[in-house]
């Protein structure tokens, strides 16, 4: 009965303790993350802005990618553009409604494998109040530890959207439609 | 010069189809209800047109997102109200009662997103009781003219929104919001047909109800959500002083005392606007 209980405490360590390892999440380092955004401004030349207060987590399952998850939160009101009046214009009813939609969120609901460190996520991104399901490719550029002991993780995404489809249609003339965001990521495992 | 035209477009579609209303109004042989209905009802529509030009939709999206949807949503129900206070006078009470309501239930609906996310305990309702406090100064301050004036024309009392939807709009784009200048806009230019042109007083009487719910929600969007320049709530107290006007000037000819109304607004906001321009930051320049 004894070596019975001892199986099975081996065997729960081993299938618990071999997920932990295959599983890694990692907490997203303000610092060294960005979200940054670029739009076409009279058709001329594309202006870009960045969001300084982010927070995320992001799990990454090497053996099993469809564990993996990416959670994002991003807050409307530290949109940068390195121009005072431009960024209270971004925030106010006309673009992001900031005190109205205070956050932009991303969480996702499929991670697939789509080649050598590279990973293909699904997932809904909330923006100014809408909900849309949107894709993305995660490029991982690296891993290991910094001077200081921790593991980190970082990579990088580009995609698009269309702002009208999140309801900011303020402007369509003077200002595209599609929205293009980058995000670099730097993770410290926890 | 497409930017302006793309801002200016709504305006002048408001502005037409407001126009076209009133004219069809002045046609003697409409019948009677149609024509004391159709200058309120050519404004709401006029308003709408001009929202969905702007918005790209005709419609907001249901349920709504934010507080300019619901505004959008409850102007036609607010619109009937109107109508119905216009056509029906001794209903006045009990639809007056069930008006202030309905602004105090979308002063809750407005405030939806900053009660769920911004605004914790004691603050959060001083600034509601602020908001609603100023939405009703404006009620009470319009309905004191209005029952000075009950027994004359109100085409006067038009004017006084007219210039304070024209006013409005100026502070909204000192507080960084061209579109909720637009929709301030909107107001005024759909509202200038009637009180140019309405020869029977009677045919606008219902619009001030419907003004004295649109305007002060499009303040509230101002203060809640854009940045409201502080002192462009001195703008606000235009109807006290109005009242506290037309009081002291009673026995003047009815076109004497619209005149020095008119005069006074006129003078008191643009005082106010440059006060509040000539107070704020000098803005880095951004012009869009």
């Amino acid at each position: 009965m004894r070596h019975a209980f001892a199986s099975l405490a081996l065997a729960s360590s081993m299938l618990f303790g071999g997920q932990a390892l295959a599983a890694d999440t990692y907490e997203l380092d303000a610092v060294h993350s960005h979200a940054m955004f670029k739009i076409m401004h009279l058709g001329l030349a594309n202006q870009y802005g960045r969001f300084n207060d982010i927070a995320g987590t992001v799990v990454v399952d090497e053996k099993n990618p469809a564990n993996s998850k990416v959670e994002v939160t991003i807050k409307t009101a530290s949109v940068d553009t390195k121009n005072e009046k431009r960024d209270e214009h971004l925030r106010s009813p006309d673009f992001f409604n900031a005190k109205q939609f205070p956050t932009l969120t991303f969480k996702s609901t499929k991670v697939e494998a789509a080649g050598k460190d590279t990973y293909k996520v699904t997932g809904n991104l909330t923006l100014h109040g809408v909900t849309k399901p949107i894709s993305f490719t995660f490029k991982k550029n690296g891993e290991g530890k910094d001077p200081w002991g921790n593991f980190r993780m970082g990579g990088e995404t580009t995609f698009t959207i269309n702002r009208m489809d999140y309801g900011i249609n303020y402007m369509p003339d003077g200002l595209g439609k599609e929205v293009t965001l980058m995000l670099t990521f730097e993770g410290v495992k926890k | 010069m497409a930017l302006i035209y793309a801002f200016m477009g709504p305006l002048w579609l408001a502005f037409g189809v407001s126009l076209g209303a009133t004219l069809l109004a002045r046609w003697q042989k409409l019948p009677g209800l149609l024509q004391a209905a159709l200058p309120l009802l050519g404004f709401s529509l006029a308003y709408q047109l001009g929202w969905g030009q702007i918005h790209q939709q005709f419609w907001p999206p249901w349920p709504p997102l934010d507080s300019g949807h619901w505004l959008l949503w409850l102007l036609w129900p607010v619109t009937a109200l109107a109508l119905v206070l216009q056509l029906r006078p001794r209903w006045t009470f009990w639809l007056h009662v069930f008006l202030s309501g309905l602004v105090l239930g979308l002063i809750w609906l407005i405030a939806t997103p900053l009660r769920e996310h911004s605004w914790t305990g004691a603050i959060g309702w001083l600034i509601m009781g602020a908001a609603a406090g100023i939405w009703l100064l404006l009620i009470w301050g319009y309905k004191q003219l209005q029952f000075a004036d009950a027994e004359t024309p109100q085409l006067g009392l038009l004017w006084n929104w007219w210039l304070l939807a024209l006013a409005s709009g100026w502070f909204c784009l000192l507080g960084s919001s061209a579109l909720l200048a637009q929709l301030n806009w909107l107001v005024a230019a759909a509202l200038l047909p009637p009180v140019l042109l309405s020869r029977q007083a009677a045919a606008a009487q219902g619009l001030p109800y419907l003004l004295r719910y649109l305007v002060p929600g499009l303040w509230l969007q101002l203060m809640l959500f854009a940045e409201l320049p502080p002192a462009a709530l001195l703008a606000l107290a235009l109807p006290l002083l109005s009242g506290w006007l037309q009081g002291q000037i009673k026995t003047r000819p009815r076109w004497q005392q619209n005149l020095w109304l008119w005069l006074f607004s006129g003078v008191w906001l643009l005082a106010v606007a440059g006060f509040s321009w000539w107070l704020m930051p000098r803005p880095e320049l951004y012009l869009g």
